[in-house]
């Protein structure tokens, strides 16, 4: 009977637990004094209305970290700092005090509850999974930067969720200040490119890394935002995939490039996987590639987001113009 | 060695060369630029850009494809002479596995020897494993014995490579889908430097052939011919040694071709080492491009790793090898063992209790980034929200099924009669993984609730297969361990080729696959916890009738057991315990394993006690493996199944050593 006498003290003790529970998640938050209308915005998953405006903000993808940069606000905690730093330059800093609140794929919970926040911005792709868990430590707004809705494109989607993490913020105006500035952007870089008069405005777009020790291309489709903003200034992408690719790139091996070797070769790679220095540089497809042989290839580096907001699209821009200006 | 085809070598020779040369047009026109067989001839002399393509990937790819195939199918052939043991490999000795783990560490710690030296280090790592699989697996060389025993130090070295892929994602970037290997080539340099080494190799076999003939004979017969069996075996061994390694530096860890292919040879009547070893390398160039090219048919312009193709077709192949080694088994009973001073039963339960209520005192008060102080508890920050939401269902989640897999566990050990019996051991967890993620890709559209059911039926097949397979041999526990990890194989190549061929779809599901205990919350809890309420009173009225069991069918029909239905109720029990519980935390090993054989130590034969304190061992396991994920990356998390494979593997390795 001991054993018995045993179970039933564990099993007591959690039911316990399960009754405690239920009494402990309500504690009122401290509510400021706020004298601005609640507003209501549509997110991934229906409508959140914000009764005040949200002050400590946990973004668990970089887009959203660039967004609330350009808007003026330093997040609290923010997934996976240090892989932030080394792949997303824009012209916003982001402060050393903010928290790292561990991976983008599976973020510390209890990190993020320990920073108390009042709003977590989550890329719905990601953690539809513990929606739950994310709404009991605060509101959450859920974006879904891959649209599967094939009349979507990403660039819009990125366009309304900027609008909208500024609507929940109340920073309207400045959205509108960034935007407009991003399209006088667009205007003068299309100048810029066509006084500089490529033998072609067509482009191939790719994100390119090694795996299993082969190179891949993630080459960008036309639904992609990377590709919409370089055709917004006067570029145009020569890659049309067999099939929609949600995610915005198709995956190739260097086999796939002869088909479009006509144009320019715009691309991103990192200094410490640089598989066209490494892996591809003996290899007879590639050399004789034409955008190889014509030096028709114009690097990004590293750190020039193509996932990113509109901050990341005024560096992509940039650099783009750079690049095809040196030459 | 019986013949099926009476028919001559030479006939056979030029057979497999045909099949050899249709195989290498198909795979020459496979490839994301499209060219049809047709224009690859006609076109080859005047299309320069053709003539890249062909000369500059294609054609590198298929002389890889060759020399590796028969590079291994050698060294199988070899090994198998030398452990006179036909479930013999460069992939079941664990030699494959150990010169990658190795080639992986050098990676990451000496990233600038490595351009140099990378054979040297595989053949490091291959020398050493195959003197640990020696030295565990006893001096008899029991076949089946040996084979578990590499394979489970194959798992031993994958789990270690999984670990530090993990801690060093950057570093180890190229390498981590490489890890089940592929033929890629981008220019001629890996068939260059492997060439040299590999014809070496083969040049050697060859000369051998007629000395390993007489080993064949017994070592005494060798002897009394004149024979330095110490020197050839040793040379035999190198040469074996030298081409696994060669090959993994170059394409990575391939498994099953070196197992399958002298079998091949052998059911096509070759005699004599001479003609076996050339027959061998080319069935191994047959096979590995077979694979190859089947795996691009299945998934074309995406790279399937050709490792887990050979792993679909060489699981099943291993399985029926088993079998037949199976039937010279000699029905003996299998015993479980246990000590036979055990520790008083009171005492332990106290020191257990004591124990258990300290690990998980100690993983709640361990918070995203640091510890509760004295002080926090007494302030009562245990019942701040946060602590409530995520911390303490998570905590008991790991618990319950920290106990629901050991005391499944106790039942397949106890039923089968069988130390080595568990969930990973015995393929149930790849399987129900395997039926999860075919559900994940079959039907995209339907909720993941049902996913547990799928994971379940996943389950239920593979240890239906395996209990069917290993019947003839009344449930061996080495043979069906063996069985069970052959059918793992198959379970974990599904797994991965369903992974490439549906792209970023089933990311939610791979983090599913590590095993984790991350996020458990109250809904996930409250499944387990009534699992556990309602499976653990009739497991402890079960585990009565296990005692009368373990005195042999017979006695135990005697005494009045129902033997087959006390038997097959649970089995069923086990696996619906085990089935749950992966579909909440994923493909978490090893628990039912290890928890089981401790109890045994501390408390001897009788199973209602062995299951409680497994109860406890489970519990204490999980929540501590949880702990430790949580704790040494901070506020990064290592999945909790990861942490219990790298304690779990070598203590089953410890296990086998010690199974009679």
């Amino acid at each position: 009977m001991k054993r018995l006498a045993i179970f039933s003290l564990i099993f007591a003790l959690v039911l316990s637990l399960v009754a405690c529970n239920s009494n402990n998640t309500q504690e009122s938050s401290t509510n400021k004094e706020s004298n601005v209308e609640p507003v209501t915005v549509k997110d991934a998953f229906g409508e959140v209305t914000f009764e005040k405006v949200p002050e400590k903000i946990v973004a668990l993808e970089w887009v959203y970290v660039e967004n609330l940069l350009a808007l003026g606000i330093q997040p609290v905690g923010v997934a996976d700092i240090e892989g932030y730093k080394a792949w997303v330059k824009v012209d916003a800093e982001l402060s050393d005090d903010v928290v790292d609140v561990g991976t983008r794929q599976e973020p510390n919970l209890e990190a993020i509850a320990q920073l108390q926040p009042d709003l977590i911005i989550a890329p719905k792709f990601r953690h539809e999974a513990i929606k739950s868990d994310l709404e009991a430590i605060a509101p959450t707004l859920f974006f879904e930067p891959y649209p599967t809705d094939e009349s979507i494109s990403q660039y819009d989607e990125m366009i309304t969720t900027f609008k909208t993490m500024a609507k929940v913020l109340r920073k309207d105006s400045e959205a509108d200040t960034v935007l407009n500035k991003l399209n006088k952007k667009y205007e003068d870089a299309k100048d810029l490119i066509e006084q500089a008069e490529l033998s072609t405005n067509e482009f191939i777009l790719t994100q390119a890394f090694s795996s299993q020790q082969a190179p891949v291309l993630r080459v960008f489709t036309p639904n992609s935002m990377a590709s919409v903003i370089l055709e917004k200034i006067g570029l145009m992408n020569a890659y049309k995939p067999a099939k929609f690719e949600v995610y915005g790139f198709s995956q190739l091996n260097v086999e796939a490039l002869p088909a479009l070797e006509k144009s320019n070769f715009i691309y991103v790679v990192q200094d410490n996987d640089n598989i066209f220095e490494n892996q591809l540089k003996d290899n007879a497809v590639w050399q004789n590639l034409e955008f190889v042989k014509e030096d028709r290839m114009y690097p990004l580096g590293g750190d020039a987001w193509l996932f990113g907001g509109p901050l990341s699209a005024f560096t992509v821009v940039d650099r783009v113009v750079n690049a095809l200006e040196k030459k | 060695m019986k013949s099926v085809f009476k028919r001559k070598p030479s006939f056979l020779l030029v057979g497999g060369f045909l099949l050899l040369i249709i195989l290498s047009m198909v795979h020459l026109t496979q490839g994301q630029a499209n060219y049809s067989f047709i224009s690859l001839i006609t076109d080859i002399s005047i299309d320069e850009r053709l003539q890249d393509i062909v000369l500059g990937l294609r054609l590198p790819r298929l002389v890889m494809g060759f020399l590796a195939g028969g590079a291994l199918a050698v060294a199988g052939l070899f090994l198998q002479t030398l452990t006179k043991n036909p479930l013999a490999s460069a992939s079941t000795l664990g030699i494959n596995a150990g010169a990658y783990f190795f080639v992986v560490v050098s990676v990451i710690y000496f990233p600038t020897y490595i351009g140099k030296y990378p054979f040297l280090v595989s053949f490091i790592g291959a020398s050493l494993s195959a003197l640990l699989v020696m030295g565990l697996s006893g001096k008899t060389m029991e076949p089946v014995r040996v084979a578990l025993t590499g394979m489970i130090i194959s798992l031993m070295f994958s789990s270690f490579t999984g670990a530090l892929q993990l801690l060093f994602e950057n570093e180890t970037n190229g390498l981590f889908l490489w890890g089940s290997g592929t033929l890629i080539q981008l220019d001629w340099s890996g068939v260059k430097f492997s060439l040299l080494f590999i014809l070496t190799g083969i040049t050697i076999s060859f000369l051998l052939g007629p000395q390993l003939d007489l080993l064949r004979l017994g070592d005494e017969t060798a002897v009394s011919l004149g024979q330095s069996i110490f020197k050839v075996k040793a040379l035999a061994w190198f040469t074996a040694l030298l081409l696994a390694a060669i090959t993994v530096s170059v394409v990575g860890p391939i498994g099953f071709v070196g197992l399958m292919a002298p079998h091949i040879v052998r059911l096509l009547g070759i005699n004599g080492h001479r003609s076996m070893v050339v027959h061998s390398f080319l069935w191994g160039a047959i096979l590995l491009i077979g694979a190859d090219v089947l795996a691009r048919i299945i998934a074309p312009s995406q790279e399937i790793p050709v490792g887990a193709m050979t792993a679909l077709i060489g699981g099943p192949w291993l399985l029926y090898l088993a079998y037949k080694s199976g039937k010279k088994f000699h029905k003996g009973e299998n015993r479980l063992g246990g000590s036979e001073t055990p520790i008083s039963y009171g005492w332990l339960l106290v020191c257990l209790s004591g124990l258990l209520i300290g690990v998980m005192l100690l993983a709640i008060s361990f918070g995203g980034t640091s510890f509760l102080t004295f002080d926090d508890w007494f302030q009562g920050a245990i019942t701040s929200p946060f602590v409530w939401q995520f911390r303490i269902p998570r905590v008991l989640t790991a618990l319950f099924v920290g106990m629901l897999f050991a005391v499944s566990g106790v039942l397949l050990q106890g039923v089968l009669r069988n130390p080595l019996a568990d969930h990973s051991v015995l393929g149930i967890t790849s399987g129900g993984g395997a039926g999860a993620m075919i559900f994940l890709v079959l039907f995209p559209g339907v909720s993941v609730i049902f996913l547990p059911f799928a994971a379940i039926i996943g389950a239920i097949v593979s240890i239906t297969i395996i209990l069917l397979f290993s019947w003839k041999s009344r449930w061996n526990s080495i043979l069906l361990a063996l069985m069970g990890v052959a059918v793992s194989a198959v379970g974990s190549a599904i797994i991965q080729i369903l992974v490439v061929k549906a792209k970023l779809g089933v990311a939610p599901a791979l983090t599913w696959l590590a095993g984790s205990t991350y996020a458990k919350g109250w809904d996930e809890l409250r499944i387990v916890f009534i699992t556990t309420l309602v499976t653990i009173p009739i497991s402890l009225l079960l585990v009565k009738k296990l005692d009368v069991l373990s005195f042999g069918d017979e006695i135990a029909s005697g005494l009045g057991l129902k033997v087959s239905a006390t038997k097959i109720s649970a089995i069923l029990l086990s696996v619906f315990m085990g089935s749950v519980s992966i579909s909440i935390v994923g493909t978490i090993g090893f628990i039912g394993l290890l928890a089981p054989h401790i109890a045994r130590r501390m408390v001897g034969v009788n199973h209602g006690r062995i299951t409680v304190i497994s109860l406890f061992l489970g519990g204490i396991l999980l929540v501590t493996a949880d702990f430790i994920g949580r704790f040494i990356l901070a506020p990064k998390e290592i999945p909790s199944g990861l942490v219990v494979a790298l304690i779990g593997t070598p203590y089953l390795l410890y296990l086998l050593r010690k199974t009679k």
